[in-house]
């Protein structure tokens, strides 16, 4: 059970998502008691921190170190005209404290990277992979796979969005890593080019799968029901079977692929941690 | 059977038995839509549903009625 109570003003708040089976009093609860990462405060951190904290999460930690552009504006919801120049973190949190009073909000003005990452993510009961290119990425798996974060990947690229929700529990399910083992990804909108839709689109999956994970996962006892099959279930859950599976998204055609992603047996990452 | 048939981002097409991901993906003209270039960058397979790690293509070899599904890993945000 758990023993955060609703206010009066959390009910009527949330009273739309506290309607929702994988929501409801106890989900919520643990939301408001949830600590969230999100690294990179773009096309996908940008919307991804405004629904979570729109949501009622306890705490949020927002990392960024760059400075909001014009070129930025089309698809970083949370950016306007007047915010232009100012670092993404702080104009942020301005926008988000409008949103909700209630959730603790802290800034990281650093750029990620495999030294401060594991700091930056400690504590965490999830992290969201918003950044934007493939060494940032490789080092959030590798943080998260070493501290056995439960960790959600977005990404963008033209009219295609791509997810995955990764645990390191020890099944045999691949990192990414393993997604990428050997691999070279060309980088980033800035030559891709990116509608703002589609990439929005990663972020509303994102925070979705975010936000039913830790609405179903008591963050006091450290129990969620599908790491720990003994535990007390969720009556009407019928989400969080999507561990582990690459879903592909061509918004342009409506073409909708997910693939499942097993563990590559040299994995440096996350086959040492078995 | 001299030929298998397998399955490639929905189209059919034929190979020799044994043919491995990595040679069939190479072999010039067989798929107009992949392009050398696609191979550099983020090229990720999947086999009957399941991403078949970069190095396993190879050492993978391909089986009458198999499905490759090829696409682009992206990493923007
Ligand atoms: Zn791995």
């Amino acid at each position: 059970m758990n023993n955060v109570d609703l206010s009066s003003d959390d009910i009527s708040r949330y009273s739309r998502q506290l309607l929702l089976d994988d929501i409801d009093e106890t989900g919520q609860a643990n939301i408001k008691q949830a600590y969230a990462v999100v690294i990179g405060l773009g096309g996908l951190g940008s919307l991804v921190a405004r629904y979570l904290v729109g949501a009622g999460i306890g705490k949020v930690l927002l990392v960024d170190s760059d400075t909001v552009e014009k070129s930025n504006i089309h698809r970083q919801v949370l950016f306007n005209q007047d915010h232009i120049g100012q670092h993404k973190t702080q104009a942020s949190y301005a926008q988000l404290r409008l949103v909700n009073p209630y959730t603790q909000i802290e800034l990281a003005e650093n750029q990620a990277n495999s030294s401060n990452l594991p700091s930056l993510i400690s504590g965490a009961h999830c992290v969201l992979d918003c950044s934007d290119n493939i060494t940032t990425r490789k080092a959030i798996n590798a943080a998260c796979v070493n501290q056995r974060t439960a960790l959600f990947i977005a990404a963008a690229s033209q009219y295609s969005w791509q997810a995955i929700n990764l645990r390191c529990n020890g099944s045999d399910s691949g990192c990414y890593a393993c997604l990428l083992a050997q691999t070279t990804v060309q980088e980033d909108c800035m030559s891709q080019g990116i509608l703002g839709p589609v990439v929005g689109m990663a972020a509303c999956f994102q925070a979705t799968q975010a936000l039913l994970y830790l609405a179903s996962t008591n963050v006091e006892s450290g129990v969620n029901p599908e790491a720990n099959p003994s535990a007390e279930p969720k009556a009407n859950s019928e989400t969080q079977n999507t561990w582990g599976k690459y879903y592909i998204m061509n918004a342009a055609t409506a073409q909708f692929q997910s693939f499942s992603l097993p563990a590559y047996k040299h994995c440096e990452v996350c086959q040492c941690h078995k | 059977m001299s030929q298998i048939s397998i399955s490639i981002n929905g189209t059919q097409v034929t190979c020799a038995p044994n043919t491995s991901v990595l040679a069939f993906l190479t072999t010039q003209g067989l798929i107009q839509d992949i392009s050398q270039d696609m191979i550099q960058n983020g090229m990720a397979v999947a086999k009957n549903g399941s991403i078949l790690a970069k190095p396993l293509w190879a050492n993978s070899s391909l089986q009458h009625n198999d499905k490759l599904d090829v696409f682009t890993l992206v990493a923007g945000g």
